[in-house]
């Protein structure tokens, strides 16, 4: 129950929408998540959820307008990411609020970000553009044949072919990551759970990342190199070089940063076009792959939400937030909002403009996302030279998670394209 | 560190058992200086004291520097009792190299070169 009147016109059931809860993965899981965004964004656009159990909060407010996300994750001043900017943070301390990017807020949250942001801008960027082209052609070496797979088995590969070259990982050393980054993130996925449950998983592959971060970090203080780990060691914030700890706290959040954007873009939009004539149209159309690729950012909008802290009373679509209370933004129902995008239920290749907020919005704004881009690019670019059509091959399945929007299984039949085509 | 809780606060399920050798003793001295909790016992787990994994991250370089040997921080995170990670520890140290002084050791410092925080719960 909202404890403040709910603007707007109730023409829904005021109760239906009173007992919807944010916080159920189910929900999330399942394509009704677009109705029930769809009716907040009419009659309750600043929608108070309250959550039992949740340490200090009493619950937090649900935003779902395109307007009032982009203002509560762009602005700073009246929102802090250092008191958890997840939902599965709510109520409670995050130990890595000051010593994350993620979870710093300016001015200290510029001073970090500078130096790496140089080393993942878009020229730094270009210099992967070999590696990550190879990592790419590596996962879909396996299928170039033709016939059934699981492309969201074979795109968790994805996440290392960028993370690994930029940080510097060996080989080797991808699948144990890929496997731990996926208990991190799809903790619910019988591929990755474990026998003892689904927070034995996510705090098992939590510890085991940390670890391995922790090794690296050591090993790369020891004899420094050109990645991403040493940049970490290496720099300075307030004259200060950054603890042990926010050096590894910072490439676990960038190897999940990746898991969770990375391969669930491809699956999203592939589930929607498989079987349907629309892939191979876009396939046909190199033209088309970079507005295609914002295109299936924005349909799978795989960050589904993050969560701010007010600092001060703030008037959000007409209803006052209090200092302290919890606003989680929902990307996805930003990027579905028809205030901002026509037809926004539809899969437009050639949509422009297209401002989505796939990658958030404002100081925050993902540091990897050139990376993103030019993996998606390449992969695509790669999945569209090797298929002339994809097809379903049973039922997908959603990755059950309030956070990240995807799937774990999404079984497909390839037809190879005919060499001469290619 | 004058202002340390006790384990006690910190509601340990198990009852305190006392390191049982000076390398769990220098062990957990370096715990008690990270975590800003005292007496630390063999068996206590090092997140349910209190500890994250940033600050495992720090004293894992405690380690490092407090004894000289390189061991994987998989013990500290995956197994994160005095007791196991004296086992591990061990297995690289030089015969000689224990019993060891409890006494003239450099005190544990963050590498910001920063006091280690009193209490790491202070803003809960």
């Amino acid at each position: 129950m909202s404890p403040r009147p709910a603007p707007g016109p109730a023409r829904l059931d005021p109760a239906q929408l009173s007992r919807v809860d944010l916080a159920d993965p189910a929900l999330l899981a399942s394509d009704r998540r677009y109705a029930v965004w769809d009716q907040l964004r009419q009659h309750r656009p600043v929608h108070w959820q309250p959550v039992p159990d949740a340490g200090t909060a009493r619950g937090f407010w649900s935003v779902t307008r395109y307007r009032d996300v982009n203002r509560v994750l762009a602005d700073h001043t009246c929102f802090t990411s250092e008191r958890g900017t997840l939902l599965n943070l709510l109520g409670r301390r995050d130990p890595a609020a000051g010593q994350q990017m993620a979870a710093t807020d300016p001015p200290r949250h510029g001073r970090m970000r500078l130096p790496v942001q140089r080393a993942m801008g878009a020229s730094s960027a270009r210099r992967y553009v070999r590696d990550v082209q190879a990592g790419v052609r590596a996962l879909l070496a396996d299928h170039t044949a033709g016939g059934s797979f699981d492309a969201a088995t074979m795109l968790a590969g994805l996440p290392l072919a960028v993370v690994g070259p930029l940080l510097g990982v060996p080989v080797a050393d991808w699948p144990d990551l890929t496997r731990l980054a996926g208990m991190c993130t799809a903790e619910d996925d019988p591929a990755y759970r474990l026998p003892e449950g689904t927070a034995a998983t996510l705090r098992r592959g939590h510890r085991e990342l940390f670890a391995y971060f922790t090794d690296l970090a050591r090993q790369r203080a020891r004899s420094g190199s050109e990645d991403l780990v040493s940049l970490l060691l290496r720099m300075e914030v307030d004259g200060q070089p950054l603890g042990r700890g926010a050096v590894v706290s910072n490439c676990y959040s960038l190897l999940l940063g990746a898991s969770v954007t990375l391969p669930h873009v491809p699956t999203a939009a592939l589930a929607h076009l498989a079987g349907t004539d629309r892939y191979a149209h876009w396939a046909h159309r190199s033209d088309l792959l970079t507005s295609g690729v914002e295109e299936a950012l924005r349909w799978a909008s795989p960050a589904s939400h993050f969560m701010r802290v007010a600092r001060r009373p703030v008037d959000l679509s007409g209803v006052t937030v209090a200092a302290g209370e919890a606003v989680v933004a929902w990307l996805g129902s930003a990027n579905r909002d028809p205030a901002v995008f026509a037809r926004p239920d539809e899969f437009d290749v050639r949509r422009a403009p297209n401002r989505h907020l796939a990658f958030g919005a404002g100081r925050h704004y993902c540091i990897g996302s050139h990376l993103a881009r030019l993996a998606l690019r390449l992969f695509f670019a790669e999945l569209f030279a090797t298929f002339e059509s994809l097809t379903p091959d049973g039922e997908p399945v959603r990755v059950r998670s309030t956070f990240l929007s995807g799937y774990q299984q999404l079984p497909l039949v390839g037809r190879p394209r005919r060499r001469d085509d290619r | 560190m004058t202002t340390a809780v006790s384990r006690d606060q910190r509601g340990m399920p198990s009852p305190y058992v006392p390191p049982d050798s000076e390398l769990e003793r220098r062990l957990a001295q370096l715990w008690v200086a990270r975590l800003g909790v005292s007496p630390v016992g063999r068996h206590d787990d090092f997140f349910q004291l209190g500890g994250d994994s940033l600050l495992a991250a720090e004293l894992q370089l405690d380690i490092d520097r407090a004894l000289g040997v390189e061991a994987d921080a998989a013990t500290l995170f995956v197994a994160p009792t005095i007791a196991e990670l004296a086992a591990t520890v061990r297995d690289l140290l030089p015969p000689s190299a224990e019993p060891m002084s409890t006494v003239d050791y450099p005190p544990a410092r963050s590498t910001a070169g920063a006091a280690v925080p009193a209490s790491p719960l202070a803003d809960e």
